[in-house]
């Protein structure tokens, strides 16, 4: 696949001090490219200079193969956190407004307003004022807004933020759909498990510094650390108990606080470590209440890597 | 303890706005430092230097325009005629003008006030202020006149003393003159002439006895002179002389007689010695033996002549003493004359005597007459000096009544009114159209440049910038775009201003007193040339506008700022208060003010029915103003192309 965002060791100075220091990766044409990191790692300073906001200090950007200009920006759309419309036009009056900075008009732009105002189901406010959408549709305007000039590169700043689950899994579908339709996301978010479910590539940045590059999954695999089967008994495990299954013959790094066991698992011989465990405990005589498995994923990734935590869903 | 808790919270709500809060605590400063230091001169006796026009067409009282510029409160500038000294203050290079144009009949001075009625304060100030520069003039002639009235009558006394001082004068002058008539008098009865003519009579006939004895005695004295003269010398010298002469020929003819019996005795020694004498030398010898007979002979014959001689003057000896005897009778005749001579010299000296007495006599009449003479001589001078000064008095007295003429002529009401003053406006026009203008200016700076930065701060807060800078459409055209808009809306609250000042619809009853709507302004200018303005103007605050939203973060900060600029220009630009009473740097300061610029604008047009070519200035100012804040704006954008 081609890259049509390169980044090459870019660096960037405020003064003296340093927001990006040597960050290289490339973002090929229809992948949803997830720029992570908590805050001051670098991701909005990132964002402006491949939206030409911001000038690198270092390094180079090429975009579209190192297309520049009035042509570079119409392939480039740009949805901030923030929403970023006249709240005091209608949702069509807004769109109809920026439609037409970027030269659309006629049947084109009614077409286009019509086709993203159906897609992002904004109709039923089509004359509304944008000051009395709900938050979340305000955000679907923003969206709307950003492609209103249908760009090859769409950047999402923390999307969801702020958003309700049922609004947040909209958010997905329509991001998801974006990609299918062959549009190149760049996503900058905190919620890591947003980028493991949305992205397809994801850099994490710390202080200025890319610290790792690859897929979720191959993050998670290679980061994200070991599975964990957590129980709860019904009493707490005794000493000698507990003593007695690390002696069994099952290799287990049991550990026991209360009534709850937390058994960390390789890949390897998982289920086995498992049904031999139960086994012991109950001839133990106690009773297992629940059982639930944790599995390793981004924000492990980001705290095995940073040493920091990120933030979860809501 | 809420109370309290809410108004802490106030305090605590601005101190969080930095910059907000520095604008708070530096409009305080701002308008006491600003107005405080632009405004010192607001009391009139400390102006100075008043720009004034000043046309004299008077010739009799020029000195007029010399005493209007001894004032310090004004800087007089003098034209040739009215129409120069009203282009002038339509050019604002003065601000008032004063024309003395003549007088009236009660020969109070007529002066024509000229001002700039385009400032609706500070022309009527300075009106008043030339009026009573005027006044002060015309006050000081007129005390000048008062004083030159009783310089007049000090004068006129000291005259009347000087002329008493002349009579005393000529009372002593004649008072010398009547002492020495008097003098004169006395010397003139002293004289006796009967006295005089006795000795005169007398005199008379001791001179006709003197002439006739003087008569004879010349003839007798003339007789004996000449005998006696000739007889004396004949005796005297001839007698002797013969004596002499005849004893020098006695011995003469002796020594003669000697000298030729030594010649005979030579030559008969020679005769004797012939008959020797060579032959060859014989003929010389005799040649002179003969030469020396023939000298005996001569010799002989000289002595023979000489005893004759010395007998006949033994004769005339003899004849000499007859002669003596005739000097004798002489002699006789020479007493006789002595005698007579010595009667003539008595009568002479009682002539002479007489005479004298009548000279003493005479050279005291004489001095007598001199002393008239002085007398009349004097006379005739203190004639001529007593008649000068009667004509001095005259001219005196003549000019005493000249002055008195003078005094009576000067009518009471120059005294009391000097001066009569008449206004003339410079351009005609209702002052209501400076209020349309300075309106106008206020409301466009306003809106203009408080809603362009409020707007462009609104857009940035709303991420809209963010968005247009990423849009396709480049950003001249964006700023563009902005800056049209915001003069269409400019243009609309001009417009309503325009239709309330120029429209005059009446009412078909009163609604709230108001009978009327509009104000009925007349419209003296070019509509088109009224819209350009109001174009310029707003251009110029809108971009003004934009140079703000650049530095403010928010709105509050930019409404601030916008204050900042817009309050200390109201002050400074000569709406409120007139900028020609700031001090001069602050009134040079204030005429680069954008607002001072756009009201003079407007003024110009509404007002004074200007062209925009004519308000070139101003016009060029605010374009430029307007370009370079674009430049400004358009550099500050650092969005990538």
């Amino acid at each position: 696949m081609p890259a049509v965002v390169s980044v090459t060791n870019v660096s960037k100075f405020y003064g003296q001090k340093k927001v990006l220091d040597g960050v290289t990766f490339d973002i090929e044409k229809g992948e949803i490219f997830g720029l992570l990191g908590s805050n001051g790692a670098g991701k909005s300073t990132m964002t402006k200079i491949i939206l030409g906001l911001e000038v690198p200090s270092d390094g180079k950007i090429s975009i579209l193969s190192g297309n520049t200009g009035p042509g570079l920006k119409s392939k480039i759309g740009l949805v901030p956190q923030d929403v970023a419309f006249y709240i005091d036009f209608s949702v069509e009056k807004n769109l109809r407004f920026f439609a037409s900075l970027y030269g659309l008009k006629g049947k084109v732009l009614t077409d286009r307003i019509n086709l993203l105002m159906k897609w992002l189901e904004l109709e039923e406010f089509r004359n509304t004022k944008s000051d009395f959408l709900s938050g979340g549709y305000q955000r679907l305007l923003n969206i709307a807004i950003a492609l209103i000039h249908n760009p090859e590169i769409i950047f999402l700043d923390e999307p969801t933020v702020g958003l309700d689950p049922k609004m947040r899994q909209m958010f997905w579908d329509k991001i998801r759909e974006l990609k299918a339709a062959g549009k190149t996301i760049i996503i900058t978010t905190h919620y890591m498990d947003e980028a493991e479910k949305l992205c397809t590539k994801v850099v994490l940045l710390k202080k200025g510094k890319l610290l790792s590059m690859g897929t979720p999954a191959e993050l998670v695999r290679k980061y994200g650390g070991i599975k964990v089967v957590i129980m709860q008994l019904a009493t707490p495990l005794s000493d000698i108990d507990l003593a007695s299954i690390k002696a069994s013959s099952v290799q287990m790094n049991i550990i026991a606080k209360g009534n709850i066991i937390f058994l960390p698992l390789e890949q390897a011989h998982s289920i086995e470590k498992i049904t031999g465990l139960t086994n012991k405990i109950m001839e133990k005589g106690y009773t297992i209440l629940s059982s639930t498995t944790k599995e390793p994923n981004l924000e492990d990734v980001f705290l095995n890597i940073t040493g920091e935590h990120m933030k979860v869903s809501e | 303890m809420r109370l309290l808790e809410i108004i802490w919270k106030e305090i605590s709500l601005i101190k969080a706005q930095k910059v907000a809060l520095l604008l708070i605590f530096l409009y305080p400063f701002i308008a006491i430092a600003l107005l405080g230091s632009a405004f010192t001169g607001l009391e009139p006796q400390k102006m100075t230097n008043i720009n004034a026009g000043v046309v004299n067409d008077l010739s009799f009282d020029s000195n007029i325009i010399g005493e209007l510029s001894q004032y310090k409160e004004i800087k007089l500038t003098e034209y040739g005629d009215a129409n120069k000294l009203l282009d002038a203050i339509k050019k604002k290079e003065v601000i008032v003008g004063v024309r003395i144009s003549g007088a009236t009949k009660n020969d109070q001075l007529k002066v024509d006030l000229y001002y700039d009625n385009s400032n609706l304060m500070a022309s009527r100030f300075f009106l008043e202020i030339a009026k009573a520069v005027m006044q002060r003039i015309t006050i000081e002639a007129t005390q000048q006149k008062l004083k030159g009235i009783f310089t007049t009558v000090n004068g006129l006394e000291g005259t009347l003393t000087s002329e008493v001082n002349n009579i005393k004068e000529f009372q002593a002058k004649l008072n010398t003159a009547g002492s020495k008539i008097d003098k004169l008098e006395k010397d003139l009865n002293a004289i006796n002439f009967d006295e005089i003519k006795t000795i005169l009579s007398e005199q008379q006939s001791n001179l006709d006895s003197l002439e006739q004895k003087t008569a004879d005695f010349k003839t007798k004295f003339s007789t004996f002179k000449t005998s006696f003269n000739k007889a004396k010398s004949d005796l005297g010298s001839i007698e002797p002389q013969i004596l002499l002469y005849q004893s020098q020929l006695k011995t003469t003819s002796t020594s003669l007689a000697s000298t030729i019996s030594s010649l005979d005795q030579s030559i008969s020694q020679l005769e004797s010695i012939s008959p020797y004498i060579p032959a060859e030398q014989k003929a010389s010898f005799d040649s002179s033996l003969s030469s020396m007979r023939t000298q005996e002979q001569l010799l002989k014959d000289w002595n023979s002549t000489l005893n004759s001689s010395i007998t006949s003057m033994d004769s005339a000896l003899t004849s000499l003493d007859g002669l003596d005897t005739s000097m004798k009778d002489a002699e006789s005749m020479m007493v006789t004359l002595e005698t007579d001579e010595a009667a003539l010299e008595t009568s002479l000296t009682s002539a002479n005597t007489a005479l004298e007495n009548m000279n003493s006599k005479l050279t005291v009449f004489s001095e007598s007459v001199e002393e008239v003479h002085l007398l009349i001589s004097d006379a005739r001078l203190y004639k001529e000096d007593i008649s000068e000064k009667l004509g001095t008095s005259l001219t005196m007295l003549s000019s005493f009544s000249d002055e008195i003429s003078n005094i009576s002529a000067i009518s009471p009401v120059v005294l009391a009114q000097p001066v009569v003053f008449y206004e003339n406006k410079a351009f005609n026009v209702d002052p209501f159209g400076i209020l349309v203008a300075n309106a106008t200016v206020v409301v466009l700076i306003l809106t203009c440049m408080l809603l362009t930065a409020i707007v462009v701060i609104l857009e940035r807060n709303q991420n809209v910038t963010l968005r247009m800078t990423l849009c396709t459409t480049h950003k001249m055209v964006l700023l563009f775009g902005k800056i049209i808009g915001q003069l269409i809306l400019a243009l609309i609250e001009a417009t309503i201003i325009f239709i309330v000042a120029f429209t005059n619809i009446p009412l078909p009853a009163p609604i709230m007193g108001f009978t009327k709507i509009g104000f009925g302004l007349v419209a003296s200018f070019s509509i088109i040339e009224l819209y350009f303005a109001v174009i310029i103007i707003a251009l110029a605050f809108i971009s003004i506008g934009m140079i703000i939203s650049l530095f403010a973060k928010n709105q509050s900060t930019a409404i601030l700022s916008s204050l900042l600029l817009i309050v200390p220009m109201l002050f400074l630009s000569g709406i409120i208060l007139p900028v020609e009473f700031m001090e001069p740097f602050m009134r040079m300061v204030s005429e680069f003010l954008p607002l001072t610029l756009a009201n003079n604008l407007l003024i110009g047009v509404i007002v004074k029915g200007a062209s925009l070519a004519e308000m070139g200035v101003e016009v060029i100012a605010l374009l430029f103003i307007t370009f370079i804040t674009v430049i400004i704006v358009l550099l500050k954008d650092d969005t990538r192309e």
